[in-house]
């Protein structure tokens, strides 16, 4: 930008200001004027309605026709005045209080027109009074509704009077902004404007005095565009021409230093070489790549071949290796050649170098083209590897050795014998030292003796010792050692070895021999021993072999722990086998005897089907008997009946008078029937007890008219014989079967009658006893008599069934001897109560009847 | 005199009744089976019945019963004659409506007061 421009700019700002307020000025005072008119309108608009409030004052007064046209004209007016309002209030404050306003007037048009109609149709001449108060009244209300429009018109020109507040303040303030912006922008313009010449005039005469002092590269770089900018692009153009001579003239110098120097360092580079050369712990060769003659070789060479220097230059490269590799060595040269050509230095390669004494030392060549005092040669770099390659060889012989443990460690977990495991170490054992021959053999644990399984593989047509075995039962020589201290043996001249003791006659010649013991913790399991390997038994050897001969003790240890196993599981299998035949014995009998047991069980079964059957036949029989007595009963009563009967009648005379000797016969047929009714009627009473069917029938009676019908049917008998007969019984109300109480002592009172043939028959009855151990009150009866009696070995058998006792009257007395069988039962079961006979007080007996008085 | 019906198949013991009856003054009026004896009944209207229960056709107890169930004075004692008394029959004998029972063999000298000291019980 150029100076003026900036100056101008300077003036132009101001005037921009200047014209932007004065515009806004003059907006401001037009905005005034409005406010100022609005406030007009509103004052003329105040007097237009005191106007109207005159006026309807007026009208109110005199209705007269002038104050009423100018009422509405003014109305009108005020309508438009409105209107014009309407466009200068434009804020909504204003805008309601005008619509207030103008409500309030539309009010008063309608009271005024409403006034005026009433006018119209009132008769003003004879204006009464009343008519003037009522439109006096009217025109007071439309006062009041004109008055209401005072408070929002005073609103309104308050709002107009703030307005013209507000805008003279406003106008103030512009008035100041004008001033203090023309100052604020002035101020700093000019500044910057004064500052920016400065600075680049400064630049300037920096840039001078700093190519004054010598520094033609230097440049002010201004990239202003005004006129000092120009002047500076001027000057920088000038000083760039005046460098590029200058530059040229030095080059020149300093190409002809560093040549100096080059040459310098070349020859100090060569010196460096030479003391690497000769101080390099590796063999270094030279030799010339066209013929591969050898034309240097440092210290360190002439130690590995162990030849002086100036044997080896000279010599074919070819010579440093075998003889027996020559063309190897001759075709390695070659391709060792190319590569260096074409890539500076060739890969190491591995070699072997021939030593003066005859002996062969593993390299590594490295060779690279150097060029020596200008001619290219071929420089061998031979490291001596021997320590790499025995470490390598070992570790090689370590991995081969672990791969072999872990082989046979596989082989002897699998191994089905012990046999197995034995030739399978053996072999392993064989092919580690390279030995001949070898055995492997184990310590039986019961003997003690050294089985070797593996001897019938190799040695054993081989060895021609007189009754050879696969057993030794003595442990000699070198192996017995081994197997005597639990100790590795090794040596390499056993015929002078001081533990041997020489081998049988006709044993296979020994000449190296190594052994080791089979360990485990510190149990001897067994040997492993080998002979005549081409080389010397090492200790590496035995190390072998011992790490071996743990893997075959615990493989003969787990065989020989899986052989007990074994063993005991066939034992156990075998104590099986027998204990299940015995008890395959024991179950045949067991099932012979439950066969029996069935066979019995199966006669038991048959038998109780026999017996249920005859049990069955027994009871129809039994039935049939029933039957057949109550039938018989029915049968044999009714003729009887008749007999009793008619034989009664006539006896009675009831159809005619009978003699003397009839009436006897007649009481003979009587007599006889009766007591072939009391025959059958025992007989069959018997078997309704003995069939458990005998009917109970109870009911309630006096004790005392049981007694006297039994006694009465006897009193005639007793009579007859002249025998006394005594009562002494009480009262007592019972409830029991009374038939056949009354035939108990029917039974027992004509038994008295029929053994007594003087004396007397006495009956008691004894109330209020009761039984031991039972609670209920008890009858005694006893009938006693002063006849035969009966002897004291007779009463147990009194009350069996068809017993008569020996007596002088047992012809003469006639009885079935069921009487007191009967009498026994109907009392016990029955009666519920027991019967017993004892010796009388005189002679004779007594029979007495105990019995519950309530059943 | 007064009528009574005895209804007895036997004849032998019949005749016996009918002897012990008339001594007593009293008319006899017989039946040989249950559905005569029923008949007689309600033709007759007698004093009292006496009834064999083992009858021929139906027996002492049904005849009792229909006698019962018919129109025929429902007062009328029913003595019941019977050879054997096993075990129940008088239960069924009273339950089928008869005034009381009589066992056989009868005594012709005790019959009749045996059956008047029934007839009184029941009427009081």
């Amino acid at each position: 930008m150029k100076i003026r421009t900036k100056l101008l700019a300077i003036a132009v700002v101001p005037i921009t200001v200047f014209l932007a307020t004065g515009m806004s000025l003059f907006i401001l005072n037009s905005e005034m004027k409005s406010a100022h008119e609005r406030v007009d309108l509103n004052a003329e608009f105040g007097g237009m309605t005191s106007n109207l409030l005159i006026l309807t004052y007026e009208y109110g007064i005199t209705s007269g026709e002038r104050p009423k046209k100018q009422w509405e004209s003014q109305y009108a007016a005020l309508g438009t005045h409105i209107k014009k309002m309407m466009e200068k209030f434009y804020r909504p404050a204003e805008k309601s209080l005008l619509t207030e306003i103008g409500l309030s007037y539309k009010t008063a048009g309608s009271l005024f027109a409403e006034i005026c109609g009433y006018d119209s149709k009132t008769d003003y001449s004879k204006q009464s009074p009343m008519a003037l108060q009522l439109r006096n009244n009217m025109a007071n209300r439309l006062i009041l509704e004109l008055q209401a429009v005072v408070p929002p018109l005073d609103r309104l020109t308050r709002i107009t009077h703030e307005d013209q507040v507000m805008y003279a303040r406003v106008q103030s303030l512009m008035i100041i902004i004008f001033m203090f912006s023309l100052v604020a922008i002035i101020s700093p313009l000019s500044f910057f404007i004064v500052r920016g010449i400065s600075r680049s005039l400064l630049l300037f005469q920096q840039g001078m005095k700093i190519v004054a002092s010598g520094n033609l590269n230097h440049r002010i770089n201004m990239d202003s565009g005004d006129e000092l900018g120009a002047l500076a692009r001027g000057f920088d153009e000038m000083t760039g021409q005046l460098r590029s001579v200058t530059v040229s003239r030095d080059e020149l110098a300093t190409e002809i230093d560093e040549r100096k120097k080059a040459e310098e360092a070349l020859q100090e580079r060569e010196e460096q070489y030479h003391m690497l050369f000769e101080g390099a712990p590796d063999a270094i060769f030279i030799a010339d790549p066209e013929t591969g003659i050898i034309i240097d070789a440092n210290v360190a060479a002439s130690r590995m071949i162990g030849r002086p220097n100036s044997e080896i230059i000279g010599m074919h490269q070819a010579g440093l290796h075998p003889p027996d590799i020559e063309a190897y060595a001759k075709e390695t040269f070659r391709l060792h050649l190319e590569e260096a050509l074409q890539h500076k230095v060739s890969s190491a390669i591995e070699h072997t170098v021939l030593r003066v004494d005859g002996s062969i030392i593993p390299v590594e060549i490295l060779v690279q083209m150097v060029t020596i005092s200008g001619r290219s040669a071929l420089q061998g770099v031979f490291r001596d590897i021997t320590a790499r390659k025995k470490a390598q060889d070992q570790f090689a012989h370590e991995a081969a050795l672990n791969a072999t443990m872990f082989e046979l460690s596989r082989k002897v977990l699998m191994a089905e014998s012990i046999e197995e495991i034995s030739v399978i170490t053996l072999n392993e054992a064989q092919k580690i030292t390279g030995s001949r021959f070898g055995f492997v053999g184990h310590v039986d644990k019961t003997t003690g003796f050294l089985v070797c399984p593996t001897m019938t593989h190799d040695i054993w047509d081989q060895c021609s010792v007189s009754g050879k075995s696969i057993v030794f039962e003595k442990h000699g020589g070198l192996f017995g050692w081994v197997l005597g201290n639990k100790k590795a043996l090794m040596t390499n001249d056993p015929a002078h070895d001081v533990r041997s003791t020489g081998v049988p006659s006709g044993h296979i010649p020994i000449n190296r021999f190594i052994s080791v013991p089979a360990l485990h913790g510190n149990v001897l399991i067994g040997q492993i021993a080998l002979a005549n390997a081409e080389r010397d038994y090492n200790d590496e050897d035995i190390a072998a072999m011992e790490r071996l001969a743990l893997i075959y003790a615990l493989g003969i240890r787990r065989k020989q722990a899986e052989e007990d196993l074994r063993n005991l599981n066939e034992d156990l299998e075998r104590r099986v086998a027998d204990r299940t035949t015995a008890l395959e014995i024991k179950g045949l009998e067991l099932q012979d005897s439950r066969q029996a047991l069935m066979n019995i069980v199966d006669d038991l079964n048959l038998k109780a089907v026999e017996i249920e059957t005859a049990n069955r036949k027994l009871q129809e029989l039994d039935r049939l008997k029933s039957m057949f007595i109550a039938s018989m009963s029915h049968e044999l009563r009714t003729p009887l009946n008749s007999i009793i009967g008619f034989s009664s009648i006539l006896l009675n005379e009831w159809v005619g008078h009978v003699t003397e000797e009839q009436r006897e016969n007649l009481a003979i047929i009587l007599r006889s029937g009766k007591h072939l009714l009391s025959l059958i009627n025992d007989v069959i009473d018997v078997s309704k007890v003995e069939a458990g069917i005998v009917e109970s029938r109870t009911e309630d009676f006096d004790l005392y008219d049981v007694v006297s019908e039994a006694v009465s049917s006897l009193e005639k008998e007793a009579k007859d014989k002249g025998l006394d007969l005594r009562v002494e019984a009480v009262h007592l109300e019972m409830h029991t079967d009374r038939k056949r109480l009354l035939q108990c002592l029917l039974n027992l009172l004509s038994n008295a009658a029929k053994f007594t043939e003087k004396g007397s028959i006495t009956l008691r009855t004894l109330s209020g006893q009761t039984l031991r151990g039972r609670s209920e009150e008890m009858l005694a009866i006893a009938v006693e008599d002063t006849g035969i009696g009966i002897a004291d070995d007779d009463i147990p058998k009194l009350f069996r069934p068809f017993v008569r006792l020996e007596s002088p009257l047992k012809m003469t007395v006639p009885g079935t001897g069921l009487g007191l069988y009967l009498t026994k039962k109907l009392v016990t079961e029955v009666l519920k109560g027991e019967i017993l006979c004892e010796r009388g007080s005189a002679a004779g007996s007594r029979f007495v009847v105990r019995i519950p008085v309530r059943i | 005199m007064k009528k009574v019906l005895v209804i007895e198949d036997n004849k032998d013991n019949l005749r016996l009744i009918t002897y012990a009856l008339e001594r007593r003054g009293y008319e006899v009026v017989s039946a040989c089976t249950g559905e005569e004896g029923i008949e007689l009944a309600a033709r007759e209207r007698p004093y009292f019945i006496i009834m064999d229960i083992n009858l021929p056709g139906i027996d002492g107890i049904e005849a009792t019963i229909r006698i019962r169930n018919s129109k025929v004075d429902g007062s009328i004692p029913i003595i019941a004659m019977t050879s054997y008394a096993m075990l129940g029959d008088r239960d069924r004998i009273m339950k089928a409506g008869c005034t009381g029972y009589i066992e056989k063999p009868i005594d012709p000298l005790t019959i009749i007061d045996s059956i008047h000291e029934i007839i009184k019980e029941i009427n009081g």
